[in-house]
């Protein structure tokens, strides 16, 4: 009688790509600098201030 | 009503709109980051403009925003669109000028933020910018943010079953290339 492994094989295949995805996106995402800079606070508010004006001019 | 010559009195601010300001520079401290990261990851050559107009168009919206809780969903949602409209723009325009604009794919091979994968990972990487749009969509929402189908779909504006379908013929892309390269 021959045994068979019931776990799944770790070294190939679509579950083996998935897993390696996940750690190259978390290592990709850790690699942006991400913290608010203030000219993206300034951004932030610009486009604030333009829906004001935006939405106070006629249609 | 002040006499002719006296200074008017400033306008005291809408408690609405001071509530709102309040509620989107607190949005915008728990959210930035990861939109941010969200649009590089999508492979948005210019994230920070995506971030930017995803909070003009949740300021704009507000009142139709049924709560606060809802805005992380839909900031979310708004930097897949944006940046999928930006890349699809890119790709448009490329096909008309003798200078093209650099593709989001070089993009981000370029960017700092790669200097830290393995080489394997860049190859992963590079091929995942070079899916369909819908397939990076879906597999950065899943394998990044680890969302379910159904806030996935939400996201995407698709149904689950079209998730499911995006996100199983993404992988087999991924496989295929990185099984060549083994």
């Amino acid at each position: 009688m021959t045994h068979r492994d019931a776990t799944p094989s770790r070294g190939t295949g679509p579950g083996r790509t998935e897993r390696e995805l996940s750690e190259a996106l978390a290592a990709l995402a850790d690699g942006v600098q991400a913290a608010p800079t203030p000219t993206a606070r300034h951004a932030a508010s610009g486009c604030a201030a333009n829906a004001d004006a935006d939405s106070s001019s006629p249609s | 009503m002040g006499l002719p010559g006296e200074p008017l009195a400033p306008a005291l601010p809408d408690p609405a709109d001071l509530e709102r300001e309040a509620t989107l520079a607190r949005l915008f401290e728990l959210h930035y980051s990861s939109m941010l990261r969200l649009a590089v990851l999508l492979g948005a050559d210019d994230p920070e403009n995506v971030v930017a107009e995803a909070y003009y168009q949740i300021y704009r919206k507000w009142r139709r925003l049924r709560d606060v809780d809802a805005a992380e969903a839909y900031l979310r949602s708004t930097v897949c669109n944006l940046t999928r409209m930006r890349i699809r723009h890119l790709q448009v325009a490329r096909k008309h000028v003798e200078n093209p604009p650099v593709l989001p794919d070089e993009a981000v091979a370029s960017a700092e933020s790669t200097a830290l994968l393995r080489d394997d990972q860049r190859v992963l990487i590079d091929a995942l910018q070079q899916l369909p749009a819908r397939q990076r969509e879906a597999l950065v929402l899943r394998h990044w943010l680890g969302l379910k189908e159904s806030e996935i779909a939400a996201a995407m504006g698709i149904s689950p079953g079209s998730v499911k379908t995006h996100t199983a013929r993404g992988i087999a892309a991924l496989t295929q290339a990185m099984e060549a390269r083994r």
